[in-house]
């Protein structure tokens, strides 16, 4: 307790430096607070981006689809994809569904070759499985049975459409035939992935199951459940798909195949990395200091030791004022990063054009998410760190002989 | 169309009083020069179904004949006043066969009309008309017009592209022509000739045909990329004489490029010298 009052003592004493290191700390922390609640962003923008846009958190397909994706295998479907919806909807592990058509295809405008892909939705079950609305930056959704479709607001442009005009669109059929057909634009999507509004456009999926000629088939189904735990809702899809009598179906988690769940396990690693390197960084910055305080305080750790301090008390004097720097500088930076954070949780960064370039499964605005989990993480290394680093500079001054350190 | 028909009689008689003197070349050559300008050729693809019905003239020996001699006379073969072709595309690649049915009218070789009659096609047409390509489906309420890049599309997913029914000019206009002797192709002597493109305006940079040195009708064809690479190659596989004509009934049209993937068009009933509507290469009946 004496030791701990002298340290504290020490540390206004030293008032300069100590705020030096305590700024050094802090702006490790709140570097890495702010990292860390954007990359927690990122992973839950990615998920949300993955499971509505991509691969649903459980993926059906025909297991041939995915074998020969890359040569757009139109003609191998979900067969009798409404019976499957209605076995799935049963299930407690499944939350929502989402069967989808999938009509590549193309548009022409003069010269211009513009690719174009629509996804046939049934928009009364699609408001289940995800707010579909948030999209619409103008007009309306579609309404089903009728040939009306939302484009990307840049697959607009480039058509040079807006509402009320009509588009028409090249595609193939599930028989591997060739089809046009022409929609009502109701609506421009501003979808979450920039990538998405170059070339998307939706419509309900009776009209495209009319115009690929799928009769009862779908391209996919998706499935999303509350739990999260991915083992159950794949049970409960395959019996799903069992009890329908759905045969060589893939059923896949979006862990095996989203590519954006890839980058996420890519970027944990990367971005632990550069954790680490702002708080070895900050660490410098405190083992600096108390070098140049001992180097400074010899003649003192001389007096200190002649009257009888031990070694191990000295340490522990200088251990504890550098805990007392950390927890300072931890606590500030954190509690900055929290400040800083909040408010962009609910406004968002704006990545604009670079995203957009980027083609990324990454939307262009990003909201950034406070794990607390991952903050009281950041606090306890960040004081740790910086008493770690104080460590053996106070072991030197242990080390020094009280004669020496006094003709100093 | 009567303009036309007049011209195939003139070559007629011009043949036949060239036989008669004996001066079969001669005839020949003044019955092209006349009808050079006029003519123009279908070269490809699915025209080339009807491209490809024509008579066979009166054969030469080689010796005396010029690659261009050669095409001219193929070209004059795949060209005819007005027809109605019943036919139908058989696809095969990877995943299986798939035939596609369709009746084809024509007139000259610069306006056809293709209209498919298969169940998962029916309605839908394509229409050239002079240079332009258009397309039509019953679901799609504007007719769509094919330019530029995506004219390279394939037709139907077959082997042929868009660009393939497009041919415009006469294969002279476009090309050198270079021709390199005789081959046996499919038991039949033909001449082999190098065509090289004489600008950037074609499909294929440099092609290469084997004519039937009797019958004048291309026997096969293969089409090369600027880089040397094949893209195409186009077998007639079965050729047939009716009212005079000779012309091919069975093609396969392989595109190099795709693995497990080949095209036959098969002819299976065609008219020529038909009347044929007089609005019916027209873009208000193409949507109609």
């Amino acid at each position: 307790m004496k030791i701990a009052s002298i340290a504290l003592r020490n540390v206004f004493r030293n008032g300069r430096r100590s705020l030096l290191s305590i700024i050094a700390i802090a702006i490790a922390a709140f570097a890495i607070t702010m990292l860390f609640s954007i990359f927690e962003g990122i992973k839950v923008d990615v998920r949300h981006n993955a499971w509505n846009y991509e691969t649903g958190e459980i993926r059906i397909r025909n297991a041939d689809f995915d074998r020969y994706e890359h040569l757009n295998p139109v003609h191998y479907v979900v067969p009798d994809y409404e019976r499957l919806v209605d076995r799935l909807s049963e299930r407690s592990a499944v939350s929502a569904v989402s069967p989808r058509i999938k009509i590549a295809g193309a548009a022409f405008r003069g010269e211009q070759h513009i690719a174009a892909n629509g996804i046939g939705l049934d928009l009364q079950l699609e408001q289940r499985y995800q707010e579909l609305d948030t999209i619409v930056a103008e007009g309306r959704l579609p309404q089903p049975g009728t040939r009306e479709a939302i484009l990307g607001t840049g697959l607009a442009e480039e058509l040079d459409v807006g509402i009320g005009d009509m588009a028409t669109f090249l595609t193939r059929t599930r028989n591997r035939r060739s089809n046009g057909f022409s929609v009502d634009v109701v609506g421009l999507a501003v979808f979450p992935m920039a990538g998405l509004n170059d070339n998307t456009f939706i419509l309900p999926i009776d009209t495209a199951s009319r115009y690929a000629r799928m009769g009862d088939a779908a391209t996919e189904v998706l499935v999303k459940s509350d739990t999260g735990e991915l083992s159950a809702v794949e049970a409960a899809v395959r019996s799903a798909l069992s009890e329908s009598g759905i045969e060589g179906m893939s059923v896949t988690p979006w862990t095996e195949v989203s590519g954006g769940y890839a980058y996420l396990q890519m970027a944990d690693a990367v971005y632990n990395i550069i954790a680490l390197i702002f708080f070895l960084l900050g660490s410098t910055v405190v083992i600096n200091t108390t070098m140049m305080t001992i180097h400074e305080r010899t003649r003192e750790i001389g007096t200190l030791t002649a009257m009888g301090m031990h070694d191990r008390e000295l340490v522990r004097l200088f251990f504890i004022e550098a805990a007392y720097l950390g927890l300072a500088g931890s606590l500030l930076g954190v509690v900055l990063g929290i400040g800083a954070t909040l408010p962009l949780q609910r406004l968002g960064i704006d990545f604009g054009q670079a995203m957009e370039q980027a083609n990324m499964e990454m939307s262009t605005v990003l909201y950034p998410v406070l794990n607390l989990r991952s903050t009281v993480v950041v606090f306890v290394y960040s004081s740790a760190i910086a008493m770690f680093a104080s460590f053996f500079p106070a072991r030197r001054a242990a080390k020094l002989k009280p004669v020496e350190a006094l003709r100093d | 169309m009567r303009k036309v028909s007049r011209m195939r009689t003139r070559i007629c008689v011009m043949r036949a009083a060239a036989r008669r003197t004996g001066d079969h070349r001669a005839g020949e050559r003044r019955a092209a020069r006349r009808t050079a300008g006029t003519r123009r050729r279908m070269v490809a693809a699915l025209p080339a179904l009807a491209a490809f019905v024509l008579l066979a003239p009166l054969s030469l020996p080689a010796e005396e004949m010029t690659g261009e001699d050669i095409i001219e006379r193929m070209e004059e073969n795949q060209t005819h006043p007005t027809s109605i072709v019943e036919g139908r595309m058989v696809i095969n690649d990877r995943f299986g066969e798939r035939t596609s049915t369709f009746i084809m009218h024509s007139e000259g070789e610069d306006r056809f009309l293709v209209e498919f009659t298969s169940r998962d096609e029916d309605g839908q047409r394509i229409l050239r008309r002079d240079d332009n390509l258009y397309l039509y489906y019953p679901d799609a309420r504007e007719v769509i017009r094919l330019q530029g890049s995506a004219l390279r599309d394939s037709l139907l997913g077959s082997d042929l592209s868009y660009e393939d029914m497009t041919g415009g000019r006469g294969l002279l206009d476009d090309y050198r022509v270079n021709l390199q002797g005789e081959e046996q192709i499919q038991g039949r002597n033909a001449y082999k000739i190098e065509l090289e493109a004489r600008g950037t305006n074609v499909a294929y940079p440099r092609q290469v045909y084997y004519v039937d040195a009797e019958d004048f009708v291309l026997l096969k064809s293969e089409q090369y990329a600027r880089s040397g690479r094949q893209l195409k190659e186009i077998s007639v596989l079965e050729t047939t004489r009716r009212n005079g004509y000779h012309f091919p009934i069975h093609l396969r049209i392989d595109d190099t490029t795709r693995r497990s993937s080949s095209t036959d068009m098969i002819l299976e009933s065609v008219e020529i010298g038909v009347d044929l509507p007089s609005n019916i290469f027209s873009l208000e009946e193409l949507s109609w």
